[in-house]
């Protein structure tokens, strides 16, 4: 940053002096020009109380442009190692105002792009988004109070930056896709799937002859009840307790849900509702 | 009791009405069951992102496990889930969140990838044949959006075969049963009717109630 906002290769000065040579230059030379903000790019989970990793780097793009530098040692086949610190690179942004600054190292934040290890990029793509941070009231302290005020500063300013047509940018920042947890993904399919698309004519045969390839694409779960599905199942004459238990041994590997809908008929209340939907589907 | 042994582990609970008073006992009523409680909060667009956040924090209080945002009529837009996330995301802290969205504006799809951008914990797909339109987004399709997008955990071949299979499966079910393909002119739909109309010829089979 000090070079940024001065000019001076300052490790050409150190390797000066090392070798006997006075600096190159005065104090009253050093005219600090304009703001630079720095962010260490870490292999470390924002998510996960930034926890290392040791893991390959698959992909790596740094951002480039008027005042953007990137100090780094990193590549694409470079494996992240366990014996030193996680930093992978410095970003600094330099511009003429403060402001100026953190939208340039915004913009960069966006498009680095590294996919292997979770970085910091997100981390401080959401602190920089701040209103405490844009207001000058940062501090040293910004912690885990403030993190989720950090996280929903980001989040506005992603979207502030799709609807500047540069969709995508911040959604770089999250180019640790290795090791992000997978979303949970619900089958709904054999609810309101086909309550909408097939007007709730799916019986209980149709949906043992697809439960095993629906679980073969491996949801987190599948969904097997909900209110209009259990009405059309009672309706049709067929057991839900005997559908879902069927489904059951369908689908051995998969968690099931139910939904229910609480009645909104007057007269019913609290635990009497549920008392009622379970009783619905209670054997006969 | 029934529900556990059945197989059954989680269960969306869903008052359209979002009396807490009578959802409480409901939520806790499913953990004694053993069941993992989702209380479901209804969105919709007359109701501030601050009042959602306060009926969101209120079901944490009740005890549920996860909270997930429905919008059962397909309302919610971009610019709203921007704002309407990050708001319940500071209510409910590490609490997670799921996503129930509906396609009927066509706009489900991009709400799920905006949704993944943002931050969101849980969606509720379905296969094709069975999506968009008044249902929910395609599983599939989300899953190679995301992989093109560089989002999320990267999914492999393998499960994306496996999602065409579903998909073709419920492709043919429809076909054979008379009910609607999977979107207008989709090409699982399309393929499968031919396949099968060929099938149909081939051994004459009567009774098919093939559309289009």
């Amino acid at each position: 940053m000090t070079e940024m906002i001065t000019g001076f290769d300052l490790v050409a000065e150190q390797i000066r002096v090392a070798a006997g040579l006075p600096l190159s230059f005065t104090q009253a030379d050093v005219r600090l020009e304009g703001h630079a903000i720095e962010c260490r790019i870490n292999a470390e989970d924002p998510d996960r109380n930034f926890l290392p990793r040791r893991v390959l780097i698959s992909r790596w793009d740094e951002p480039t442009g008027e005042g953007i530098r990137v100090d780094t040692h990193c590549y694409a086949g470079y494996t992240v190692p366990p014996y030193y610190d996680s930093l992978l690179g410095k970003l600094i942004a330099h511009a003429a105002t403060r402001e100026q600054a953190v939208e340039r190292m915004r913009r960069a934040l966006g498009e680095l792009r590294v996919e292997g290890p979770a970085t910091t990029a997100i981390f401080h793509d959401a602190v920089l988004g701040t209103r405490r941070l844009r207001e000058r009231q940062r501090h040293d302290a910004l912690g885990r109070r403030d993190l989720s005020a950090a996280a929903q500063g980001g989040l506005e300013s992603r979207q502030g930056r799709r609807q500047a047509g540069r969709e995508g940018c911040a959604s770089c920042c999250r180019g640790e896709a290795m090791s992000q947890p997978e979303l949970r993904y619900t089958d709904v399919s054999l609810t309101d799937g086909q309550s909408a698309r097939w007007a709730g004519a799916m019986t209980t045969p149709m949906m043992l002859a697809a439960a095993s390839r629906l679980a073969a694409a491996r949801p987190a779960a599948i969904e097997v009840v909900s209110p209009a599905t259990l009405r059309q199942c009672v309706a049709r004459g067929e057991n839900p307790w005997q559908r879902i238990e069927l489904l059951r041994e369908r689908c051995p590997d998969v968690a099931l849900r139910a939904s229910i809908a609480l009645l909104t008929e007057h007269g019913r209340r609290g635990a009497d509702v549920i008392s009622t939907e379970v009783a619905t589907l209670l054997p006969a | 009791m029934n529900w556990r042994k059945r197989g059954v582990s989680e269960v969306v609970v869903i008052d359209p009405l979002m009396a807490i008073g009578r959802l409480g006992p409901v939520v806790k009523a499913a953990k004694s069951l053993g069941l993992t409680p989702i209380a479901a909060l209804p969105f919709a667009p007359a109701h501030s992102d601050d009042a959602l956040q306060a009926q969101a924090e209120a079901l944490a209080e009740a005890g549920a496990a996860r909270v997930m945002l429905r919008d059962e009529a397909g309302l919610l837009s971009p610019d709203r889930l921007a704002t309407l996330l990050p708001a319940l995301r500071a209510g409910l802290g590490a609490m997670p969140i799921d996503l129930h969205l509906r396609c009927q504006t066509a706009l489900g799809p991009m709400l799920a990838l905006d949704a993944v951008r943002i931050g969101i914990d849980g969606l509720d797909t379905a296969f094709a044949p069975l999506a968009n339109g008044a249902s929910v987004p395609a599983l599939g399709t989300l899953l190679k959006s995301l992989r093109m997008l560089a989002l999320n955990a990267p999914v492999s071949e393998q499960r994306l075969h496996a999602i065409g299979e579903a998909d073709r499966l419920l492709a043919e079910i429809a076909d054979r049963h008379g009910f609607a393909p999977a979107a207008p002119g989709s090409s699982i739909s399309r393929r499968t009717r031919i396949s099968c109309q060929e099938k149909s010829r081939q051994s004459s089979c009567k009774g098919s109630t093939l559309s289009g």
